[in-house]
């Protein structure tokens, strides 16, 4: 199996960091610059300008497309392709998030356009996608209709077969992101007359072939992300050919559901930029402002605040990152970590938002001051909960999924009594969640619409707490293991009590009952916090990646999940706090992995 | 009790039934929000959102039906008697459009409160005219860097012979562009904190003689016009000091508990409109071929939206009733209600939203005025004072309410019964009940321990569980257990494990957090006690048996989710109101 190596670049500072692995993501941010300052490629100021005035930042754009962020679109297996890691991709949409949702939306749509392509289309047809995306030309997604909204079953928009081989296409494609900008899209349409399952098709249309017969609709005018262009399209029987179809006839809720799950992982890239933000945001105003006699931050409710935010901004970073890298690892187990990711992260990232208006107050929804940038954040980032799935309809995927994982979960955990069974597993394990790990090649025909009853972030998850144990009675002097250990043993009870209660109470039977979305929700929950378990554990002593201390100690897994069970070891969170003013202070971002970043902090001061 | 006379016959109406005509008359001035020939219609109001556009037009017509004199109090020549009855007015104005409820006057309820609590006859006359006649008046309270620390506040005014002179900028003033004249809390001493500050009234020339700052762009309330005002030197006479020199924070402190009560409940009605948005949409819906009002889920979240709602709704009618009943306890009970109630509202804007989906999101449209309804939320929940600030102001009084509290609970763990504090609760909770008239002068900055709400809970739940309890009222018994327990041991953590602690600690507000839900649950409990055999009231059935007072209970208690056939029944109420065109609260108002 291929595998692609991080190359071994010094940091700018003399000191190895993992951002060697992510070199482009380096030079990215700094290619980027500091959005405070006006001169940046990406400005507070200039995005907020066009915000108001309602217009796409052509600009910010087109210093995407300068620096190539676009190549990132297309797989390296394509000529001019640069799209190898999804980790290393997750981290520079983060980027260009953290500065701008509008423009990380307006740019990134692209590739939600291209990506079934690669996932379900002939060789000519990607070659064909590729030379356009690596033109630079945006191109769309048209999955929603006004009617149907997600509802792709329930789809209107219809391709008609005349005569011999001949297609056209009709119906309209609504609150579509760049669907009048765009040179082409990939539309999902019915093919078979009838609705169910097999009844639509993919199909690839380029705008410069089919004129006339089709009109654009007009921008819709949004909440946040003001100046992207949010708008439809109808086609009146615009004449598609055969050779556009993405797949099989009859395959397009198979190649949209297999691409969404790797545009849902994508997505959690917009969210953790704009949390970052948020909470740099907090950060800066609670160090500036006195309040009371006393600076704000050094009010004890202010750090517990802002220890909080952190920790659920590390906790998204860590799902975020995980989901990427088992996209390389175990793609077969996508299916339930893009829902799990596309339905936590995003709530995640609204909460940060909620506390850091609260501990900004009234500038948090000002369109002056210098935090006036918070407020454009803020709308922007309402809208990522929404698309691409909102959260109803990925717990509902993972409703779907419950009762296999349920039954097939308590089996495996029972086979996991006994020592070691599977040391390949823990091997892949390993190249999961060891951040400076090699990566397998992207595979994205082992993409399934279902895990079939597979966890295996979860279903080891009590193997992972028995090494624990062992090594603490090898080693007494880890401080931070004994509670983290404590708090481990509760998940994984919270854990087996939950596929027991699922099991009793027939729970994902009924697909439709709250009761299920509840489970559901808890068993995001729990996979989140196994799976920063496991980047802890596979990183703690990690020589090749300069993580934090408090990192190694692990102690912000306890600040981060004493809630998730009932009555939390308890855990002094100052080295969390910490470790987060640290960050602040040196200019790297709210994140586990080191990383410079050229956000000043003297701006939100 | 109003007697009038119809067809010959006597009939009695209720001050319940007189504030319903009160409103229906202005509701029927006011006409559907759905038509745009209406006074206030959502699609004027939109328009006016994205311009930025003051509503001359439609604060005209407000001052010709008069709102305006409901601002003052009946002494001076104005209407307000009944704080419910101005609560429940300004719902119909909310429901249609906040910005155009905070634009057109209530930072001028709050500007003249100071003046009605503490101002001199002369000058209550001034003002009272000035209200009454439609004039606007702003409060320039707060300063850019010091927010809701108003104890370091640096504008200042110097005591001069004639009078003062003022100096300094004050910030986030609303309507000073329109106003005829300012409320203003300025540094009169350098020296005893806390007696360093004192309020004036400003006339417009004093306004004039100070530079108005450019106007301060929101994300909410667009319409709304927020400035601020800077002062060098501008002399000002003796007359103006509201009350006496150096009294401001005690006056402002108290004269605020009145707007800080009444705002929360008028900010009710926007979840009532956010609600009726989301059924409106839902009811038209398919998804995965089932309407999706249908969806258990989408049950659920609409009857959680409703209990949030219905629970606000008996908290903010009964915290306005407290006021005149027992204004000594206010000083807890508005900071509970500024507290909780923007907190629950705000559960129930992000629980619409997503029920509307990506409609949500849209500016036009059908449903373009939800986003509106957002955004003018969010701003409105930190007006005067944000939930943090009310949580503060809850933490400092729990020492002494804990102790006086555990002395209550010892007094009333026999068989004692409490007459007069029971009467109070009835006038307080009994809707159709009249209320004694406002004492302006009886207000304090503290309640001294005192809280008749939680206070008596054992008593009224102990008459309670000595009935012939159903299904329903047994659970209701076995709740309101719960609330005791809760009650008890917050008090013990109170006393044992937090005092001497630094009072800043995340846990005194966590302590101020539980006291707030406990206070909202025994209120809750109280609405329905005293009025499920109301007469003069026309309570849904639900409301009655108990089933709703339940679900509300189950929530604040975070007992766990609403059950099926609850949630199945509280949606088919709320269709129903939906299909009538009625208000989901506990006053049915018909829209118009």
């Amino acid at each position: 199996m291929a595998t692609i190596k991080g190359d071994g670049v010094v940091g700018h500072n003399g000191k190895v960091n993992s951002m060697n692995l992510f070199h482009r993501v380096l030079d990215f941010e700094k290619y980027l610059g500091d959005p405070a300052s006006l001169n940046a490629r990406i400005s507070f100021i200039r995005q907020l300008e066009d915000d108001e005035n309602e217009c796409f930042p052509e600009l910010a754009v087109s210093h995407l497309h300068e620096w190539g962020l676009h190549k990132f679109y297309v797989p390296e297996t394509l000529p001019g392709g640069h799209l190898s890691r999804i980790d290393e991709f997750l981290l520079l949409l983060r980027a260009v998030a953290r500065r701008d949702l509008t423009v990380a939306i307006g740019h990134g749509k692209t590739f939600l356009g291209a990506v079934a392509v690669w996932v379900g289309a002939s060789q000519n047809l990607q070659s064909r996608c590729a030379k356009l995306v690596l033109d630079k030309k945006p191109v769309s997604l048209g999955l929603t209709e006004v009617a149907h909204g997600s509802d792709l079953i329930g789809n209107a928009c219809r391709i008609d077969s005349t005569a011999l081989g001949k297609y056209t296409l009709h119906g309209e494609k609504w609150l579509i992101n760049n669907a009048t900008r765009s040179d082409a899209l990939t539309v999902y349409a019915n093919t078979s007359g009838r609705t169910g399952a097999n009844a639509g098709t993919l199909v690839w249309v380029e705008k410069a072939k089919i004129t006339g017969d089709y009109t654009c609709l007009p921008k819709e005018l949004t909440h946040g992300i003001r100046g992207a262009d949010i708008s439809g399209i109808r086609f009146d029987g615009a004449a598609v050919q055969e050779s556009d179809f993405i797949g099989a006839v009859g395959s397009g809720l198979d190649i949209t559901l297999r691409s969404l799950q790797i545009s849902r992982t994508l997505c959690c890239a917009l969210s953790i930029g704009a949390s970052d933000t948020a909470l740099r945001a907090a950060f800066g105003f609670s160090k500036s402002r006195t309040l009371y006699g006393d600076v704000w931050i050094n009010h004890p409710l202010t750090r517990k605040t802002l220890v909080e935010m952190f920790c659920r901004q590390l906790v998204a970073e860590t799902l975020s990152l995980s989901a990427a890298r088992l996209l390389h690892v175990i793609p077969a187990e996508m299916s339930l970590v893009s829902s799990v990711a596309k339905y936590l992260v995003p709530k995640t990232a609204e909460g940060i938002f909620k506390s850091s208006r609260a501990l900004i107050g009234a500038r948090s929804l000002l369109r002056e001051t210098n935090f006036s940038f918070f407020q454009k954040f803020d709308r922007d980032n309402k809208l990522v909960g929404l698309f691409d799935g909102s959260s109803v309809v990925n717990l509902q995927a993972i409703v779907q999924q419950l009762r296999q994982l349920s039954i097939y979960g308590l089996e495996q955990i029972e086979n996991y009594t006994n020592e070691d069974v599977d040391a390949e597993l823990d091997k892949t394990l390993e190249s999961v969640f060891c951040m400076h790990s090699a990566l397998p090649a992207l595979d994205f025909k082992a993409l399934s619409l279902s895990n079939r009853g597979r966890d295996s972030v979860l279903q080891r998850f009590g193997k992972l707490l028995r090494r624990l144990d062992r090594e603490m009675q090898q080693d007494g002097e880890v401080t931070a293991l004994e509670e983290v250990i404590t708090l481990g043993k509760r998940i994984q009870d919270a854990y087996v009590g939950l596929l027991d209660e699922v099991v009793v109470k027939s729970l994902g039977k009924d697909m439709r009952s709250p009761a299920s979305f509840d489970a559901a929700k808890r068993y995001s929950d729990l996979y989140a916090a196994a799976c920063c378990y496991y980047v802890w554990f596979y990183n703690r002593a990690n020589s090749e990646i300069e993580f934090d201390p408090a990192f190694r100690n692990g102690q912000w897994l306890v600040v981060a999940f004493g809630q998730l069970v009932n009555s939390p070891p308890q855990c002094d969170s100052t080295g969390v706090f910490d470790w987060a003013s640290r960050l602040y202070a040196d200019q790297q971002a709210f994140s586990i992995l080191p990383y410079e970043t050229p956000f000043s902090p003297t701006f939100y001061m | 009790m109003n007697v009038t006379e119809k067809n010959s016959a006597l009939v009695f109406i209720s001050p319940w039934g007189q504030k319903r005509e009160v409103v229906n008359r202005f509701e029927d001035y006011l006409g559907s929000p759905n038509h745009i020939d209406s006074l206030i219609s959502f699609e004027k109001s939109l328009d006016l959102d994205e311009q930025q556009c003051i509503p001359e037009h439609e604060y005209a017509a407000l001052n010709k039906w008069g709102l305006c004199r409901y601002f003052v109090p009946e002494r001076l020549d104005g209407n307000l008697r009944d704080f419910d009855e101005m609560v429940m007015l300004f719902r119909s104005i909310f429901r249609r459009d906040p910005a155009i409820a905070v634009g057109y006057g209530l930072s001028s309820f709050m500007a003249c409160l100071p003046i009605w609590c503490s101002g001199s006859n002369v000058l209550q006359q001034r003002v009272a005219r000035i209200i009454n006649q439609g004039g606007v008046i702003s409060v320039a309270f707060h300063e850019k860097d010091h927010g809701n620390d108003v104890l370091r506040n640096e504008f200042t005014a110097v005591p001069v012979e004639s009078g003062f002179s003022l100096s300094g900028e004050k910030w986030l003033i609303n309507n000073l562009s329109r106003a005829v004249g300012a409320t203003v809390f300025a540094k009169t001493d350098d020296r005893i904190q806390g007696k360093n500050y004192s309020m004036f009234f400003l006339e417009k020339s004093n306004l004039d003689d100070g530079a108005h700052v450019d106007r301060i762009k929101t994300v909410g309330v667009r319409a709304c016009h927020l400035s601020g005002w800077a002062a060098k030197n501008v002399d000002v006479s003796n007359d103006s000091l509201i009350g006496e020199l150096g009294q401001g924070f005690e006056i402002s402190g108290k004269a605020f508990q009145i707007s800080r009560t009444v705002l929360p409940g008028m900010t009710v009605a926007i979840a009532d409109t956010a609600l009726r948005m989301a059924v409106d949409f839902l009811e038209s819906r398919k998804l995965y071929g089932d309407q999706a009002i249908a969806l258990p889920l989408v049950q659920r979240d609409v009857a959680n939206v409703f209990v949030d709602l219905i629970s606000a709704d008996c908290l903010t009618l009964a915290t306005a009733r407290l006021a005149q009943v027992a204004p000594q306890e206010l000083s807890l009970a508005s900071a509970i209600t500024k507290y909780w109630v923007p907190t629950t509202i705000g559960r129930c804007m992000d629980a619409t939203s997503v029920l509307l989906g990506a409609r949500h999101y849209l500016r036009k449209g059908k449903y373009g005025y939800f986003q509106k309804l957002m955004r003018d939320a969010s701003v409105v929940s930190i007006v005067h004072a944000s939930p943090g600030v009310c949580l503060g102001l809850i933490v400092q009084q729990l020492r002494q309410l804990s102790m006086y509290g555990q002395e209550k609970q010892a007094q009333y763990a026999g068989e004692d019964v409490d007459i007069a504090q029971e009467s109070k609760l009835q006038s307080i909770f009994c809707l159709s009940d009249p209320l004694p008239a406002f004492d302006y002068e009886a207000l304090s900055l503290n309640n001294r321990g005192r809280d008749i709400i939680l206070q008596s809970f054992a008593l009224v739940d102990r008459r309670l569980a000595q009935e012939e309890l159903n299904q329903t009222t047994t659970e209701i018994c076995e709740l309101n257990k719960q609330i005791s327990n809760a009650y008890d041991d917050l008090l013990a953590d109170i006393s044992e494990k937090l005092i001497g602690t630094d009072m800043r600690s995340p846990q005194w507000f966590d302590a101020a957090k539980r006291y707030s839900e406990l206070y909202a649950a025994a209120c809750c409990f109280y609405t329905w006690y005293y009025n499920r055999a109301n007469g003069q009231i026309e309570f849904d059935a639900a409301f009655r048996s108990g089933e709703w007072l339940a679900g509300m209970l189950n929530t604040i208690l975070q007992t766990g989710p609403i059950e099926r056939d609850e949630y199945e029944n509280i949606t088919a109420y709320v269709r129903r109101c939906y299909q009538d065109n009625k208000t989901f609260l506990l006053m049915p108002i018909r829209y118009s």
